[in-house]
């Protein structure tokens, strides 16, 4: 009896073994992508349930951060049609149409701290023409970008996250630095010292898109910069950044896909 | 029989709850736990079947969580039949380890807070079945 079960245990050893090697095999994916369709409405349900349960902030408070990250993005927007009028008066320049097209997601989980997660999973993948990289939106604001692409399941990495690195800069001054995650905060590092940073300045997302058109486009709100450090005798000052966004009540995002 | 039901609704509850409201490793921990103590191809088969759910629907490798759960089991089952003996306070450290190990490998955050309660939770559980229903004497569990 017990040879026959430890037969049983090697074989299911050798079955996930040979899964795990040959993960990409389409008939694999196809059953993922089947199994992930079918726990999509339930899990997306159970998400948003979990989210209208679960003990929430004051309405006031919720209602002055909502106002403080509308008008935050309009900063932002008027600074970015003030550059831009800037740039067409002084070199007649034409701006390139965008071509990015938004695809709506839900989430449906996430990884890390249940109030303060690092990774979030959507319901959308290979087949909705998801691919890693690829930057995850709302009202403007970062949500992170594309970490695991599955069948019909992505995982999107929070700027929170020690994994999320990106470059950025400030909207008043364009001062230049790298985004990083912290699991706790987002850390705006790299910044030389001789740059001009203040509390309250909003960051954005400097660009980095490659030839396919997959990554960060330039002028999505990362946050509002909490505190500085600067120590003079240090090349380089890093700011504290907070989202705009509460990463833990998000059941809706957008993901940019370039080139449709 | 019906402890077995039971484990396997419980393994699915698990299956819910870690892929949608708290992100720890439960389905690794209770399945490492129900081998230990429930050796049965039924059991065998249902946690295979949704460890690979799991997966799936974490969007990690297909097969991760099988393979930690039978190299698990695999090691375990050699570990009983070369001594003859099994502790199951032994194999609750070496499933807290596993339960590390694959928090880090799979993303999760490492929580010991919960990972105290859970573990407490399961040897509180397995204590009041050993001592009300001797379940463990059917394995020949210490």
């Amino acid at each position: 009896m017990r040879k026959r079960l430890t037969v049983t245990i090697a074989l299911f050893f050798f079955i996930s073994l040979i899964l795990f090697l040959n993960n990409t095999v389409p008939l694999v994916s196809i059953v993922q992508g089947g199994v992930q369709k079918a726990f999509e409405i339930p899990k997306s349900f159970l998400y948003r349930t979990s989210k209208t349960i679960l003990p929430n902030k004051t309405d006031e408070i919720s209602r002055l951060k909502e106002e403080n990250k509308k008008l935050s993005v309009r900063i932002t927007e008027l600074e970015k049609i003030r550059k831009d009028n800037e740039a067409y008066q002084s070199q007649f320049a034409q701006s390139k149409e965008s071509s990015a097209h938004l695809l709506p997601a839900d989430v449906i989980g996430f990884e890390g701290k249940t109030t303060r997660p690092t990774k979030i999973v959507v319901n959308r993948g290979v087949e909705d023409g998801v691919k890693v990289g690829m930057a995850v939106v709302f009202e403007k604001n970062l949500v992170g970008k594309i970490d695991r692409v599955g069948a019909s399941y992505s995982v999107v990495v929070l700027p929170i996250s020690t994994d999320f690195t990106a470059t950025g800069k400030t909207v008043e001054d364009e001062t230049e630095g790298i985004i990083t995650g912290q699991n706790d905060f987002i850390l705006f590092d790299h910044i030389l010292i001789t740059d001009p940073l203040k509390q309250g300045d909003v960051v954005v997302t400097k660009g980095s898109v490659n030839a396919q058109g997959i990554g960060l486009p330039p002028g999505v709100v990362v946050g509002k910069v909490k505190t500085v450090s600067k120590v003079d005798t240090k090349p380089f000052q890093t700011a504290e950044v907070e989202s705009l966004l509460s990463f833990n009540t998000l059941t809706k995002v957008f993901i940019e896909i370039s080139g449709l | 029989m019906i402890t077995k039901s039971i484990l396997i609704v419980l393994l699915f509850l698990m299956l819910v709850i870690e892929s949608t409201f708290i992100a720890y490793p439960f389905v690794l921990v209770v399945s490492l736990f129900a081998i230990t103590v429930f050796r049965s191809n039924r059991i065998l088969i249902a946690i295979f079947t949704l460890t690979l759910l799991l997966d799936t629907v974490r969007v990690i490798p297909l097969g991760t969580t099988t393979l930690f759960v039978f190299a698990f089991a695999l090691l375990s089952s050699f570990y009983q039949r070369s001594l003859h003996a099994a502790d199951v306070l032994i194999f609750a450290g070496v499933i807290f380890v596993i339960s590390i190990v694959y928090s880090i490998v799979t993303f999760y955050s490492v929580n010991i807070f919960l990972s105290i309660v859970v573990f407490a939770s399961i040897l509180a559980v397995l204590s009041w079945a050993y001592s009300t229903r001797g379940v463990l004497t059917e394995r020949n569990l210490s």
